[in-house]
């Protein structure tokens, strides 16, 4: 396969994801832009102007006409996807944010917005949920505090909606998964030993069933994401930066590599960068793609399985389609 | 910019070069062809001269029926740093990487382990693994295959010998198949199929189980088979007869495998899934 690359970015990609469709595909990174792309020939759409930080998460809506993005300069912003506009912006008015918002993510209605804060501004972590149909200056809608002390000493890095809409998953700095219910807020259950490090990426599987965790612990963790009943490890060498499962096979995508700051001492030929694939039962691997030039911070997914995208720390995004060679692989036994 | 792929045609250095003044540029639509020819200048590194340049390219147009909705979003305008950018992709933006290979780990088997594998066995650890793994799950979804419709002859087998684990081709089944140890057949030819071994071999008795080696992934011969004769005299002709018999230019090689599988399969020897559970 030849993939595509994209570079519109000048620092690491932070996140990337399709919009449901699978045509657009949304970036972010640490040089404060958003950027939007058409995905079948790579040309870029635009841009989203207006962070004055790093883009830390971005999420389009169900219908691909909103994009809510989070940021380090203490704002998650709504834009307008056809114009990029931005339409509304969540700041510290009304008890709103005074951290930065490590993740987003959009309801499955699209009126809703999850993000955590955390613990930098001394300020107690946080889930918050927003409506976004009422004026972001409303302040939050639902708001449930985590003091530190209660959690292990740890603060929530990323949200994402349950199964159903029903629950808020949370993964930790510390490794820690929550799930809460998502009407009240109320903690429903903790997995205090799913992973050891921070949780850099938590994705669900197209039937929402299924949540995937990746840790920089090495390892990418799988759970049924009802009850976070934890079923399958796939384990990696260096740190694994960002976790999915296909929505066509039995498979698991992982990538990852050392710290930024740790590649310099380790050998660059060896540097891991590769994106790793797993078969998704037996937690063996199967193969990998090579291409980045740095560890791989976020994965993606082609709502159809026939395609995938990669944003790694070397500010590149590359856009695979698989060839015969994966899509004729098949080890299912049923 | 012209790149490798673009056919470039020297026109060679014009006597006097007029700067500025390029044939027109032109586009030629051929059915779902669009060739865009231009001309541009271009200065010769070893003679420092400037020459004119054709450069045609050749774009191929594909007609892709998508949804309403995606073909709406194809016509927006461009916003951002984009807004400027014309139509399509942008060479700033948008580059084309080398060709990348998926690179599949484990795609050839060893003899040893092909010796060891029995591929009944190795669906039924497969199936083993899927059945706990539907079955832990929690519930959520009805369209998964259940305990219930799930048809596995495994578990009885499991039950029948009081819960320890017994290969299907063992005990069970009769077990005749590993009185007599495998014969290898070494330096075949990669377009013999199992067929071709079978007849090749039938004629020294009844064989019980040919197992060719292949690829795991491109399911050709790697050039080795095991054969289970029901009788050890058959295999000792098989043999004797076979061995450096020339068969499609090779010189094959036949000899009594060596049968590392331990009778008395102890605990720690059971495979790995066996012994997980959650």
């Amino acid at each position: 396969m030849k993939p595509t690359l994209l570079q519109g970015h000048e620092r690491s990609l932070t996140q990337i994801k399709y919009n449901r469709d699978g045509d657009l595909l949304f970036s972010t990174s640490k040089d404060k832009s958003v950027s939007v792309w058409f995905i079948d020939n790579g040309e870029r759409l635009g841009t989203f102007e207006g962070h004055q930080g790093s883009v830390w998460g971005v999420d389009p809506n169900w219908e691909t006409t909103r994009l809510v993005t989070g940021g380090a300069d203490f704002t998650v912003r709504i834009w307008d996807i056809e114009t990029g506009k931005n339409v509304s912006i969540i700041d510290d008015k009304n008890g709103g944010l005074t951290t930065s918002a490590k993740s987003v993510k959009f309801s499955y209605c699209g009126n809703l917005v999850v993000f955590p804060s955390g613990a930098e501004m001394r300020t107690t972590p946080a889930l918050n949920v927003y409506d976004i149909r009422q004026p972001a200056t409303q302040g939050p809608i639902k708001r449930q505090e985590v003091p530190k002390s209660d959690y292990q000493d740890s603060t929530p890095v990323k949200t994402l909606w349950g199964y159903n809409d029903e629950t808020i998953i949370s993964g930790n700095d510390n490794g820690n998964l929550y799930i809460w219910d998502a009407r009240g807020l109320q903690l429903l259950h903790k997995d205090t030993t799913s992973h050891d490090k921070i949780v850099n990426d938590m994705q669900l599987s197209k039937d929402k069933t299924m949540l995937i965790t990746a840790s920089k612990d090495k390892t990418a963790k799988l759970f049924d994401s009802v009850d976070l009943n934890p079923l399958k490890v796939y384990k990696s060498q260096v740190p694994v930066n960002s976790a999915m499962i296909s929505p066509r096979a039995n498979h698991v995508v992982i990538g990852g590599g050392q710290d930024a700051k740790d590649v310099t001492t380790t050998d660059s030929r060896d540097g891991k960068f590769e994106a790793k694939f797993f078969h998704l039962l037996m937690e063996q691997e199967f193969g990998s793609i090579k291409g980045h030039f740095g560890p791989i911070n976020s994965l993606a997914f082609h709502p159809d399985g026939m395609s995938y995208c990669s944003g790694a720390e070397d500010g590149y995004i590359r856009v695979h389609k698989f060839d015969r060679d994966y899509l004729a692989y098949n080890d299912d036994v049923f | 910019m012209t790149d490798w792929a673009d056919d470039s045609i020297d026109l060679g250095s014009p006597s006097a070069p007029t700067e500025d003044v390029l044939p027109a540029p032109k586009v030629i639509e051929k059915g779902d062809q669009i060739i865009k020819i231009f001309y541009k200048w271009r200065e010769n590194e070893t003679t420092n001269k400037k020459e004119l340049v054709k450069v045609t390219r050749t774009f191929v147009q594909e007609r892709v029926k998508t949804s309403k909705r995606v073909a709406a979003r194809k016509t927006w305008k461009k916003f951002g740093l984009a807004a400027d950018d014309g139509p399509g992709p942008q060479e700033a933006t948008t580059m084309y990487g080398e060709e990348v290979m998926m690179r599949f780990i484990a795609a050839d088997q060893t003899e040893e382990e092909a010796e060891e594998e029995d591929e009944q066995m190795n669906k039924f650890k497969r199936q083993f693994e899927y059945f706990n793994f539907f079955q832990g799950f929690g519930g959520a979804t009805s369209t998964r295959p259940s305990a219930t419709n799930m048809d596995i002859p495994s578990v009885s087998i499991k039950d029948a010998t009081g819960g320890k684990y017994v290969p299907p081709r063992r005990g069970l089944a009769g077990g005749f198949t590993d009185e007599v140890p495998a014969i290898r057949v070494s330096n075949l030819s990669p377009a013999a199929t199992q067929d071709d071994v079978q007849t090749l071999f039938a004629k020294f008795g009844k064989i019980a189980r040919i197992h060719l080696g292949r690829d795991r992934r491109t399911n050709e011969s790697r050039g080795f088979a095991f054969i289970n004769f029901h009788h050890r005299d058959d295999a000792q002709r098989a043999i004797d007869t076979m061995n450096r018999y020339g068969y499609d230019n090779l010189i094959l090689s036949v000899e009594w495998s060596e049968n590392r599988k331990k009778e008395n399969a102890t605990e720690a020897s059971k495979p790995d899934f066996l012994k997980r559970q959650r």
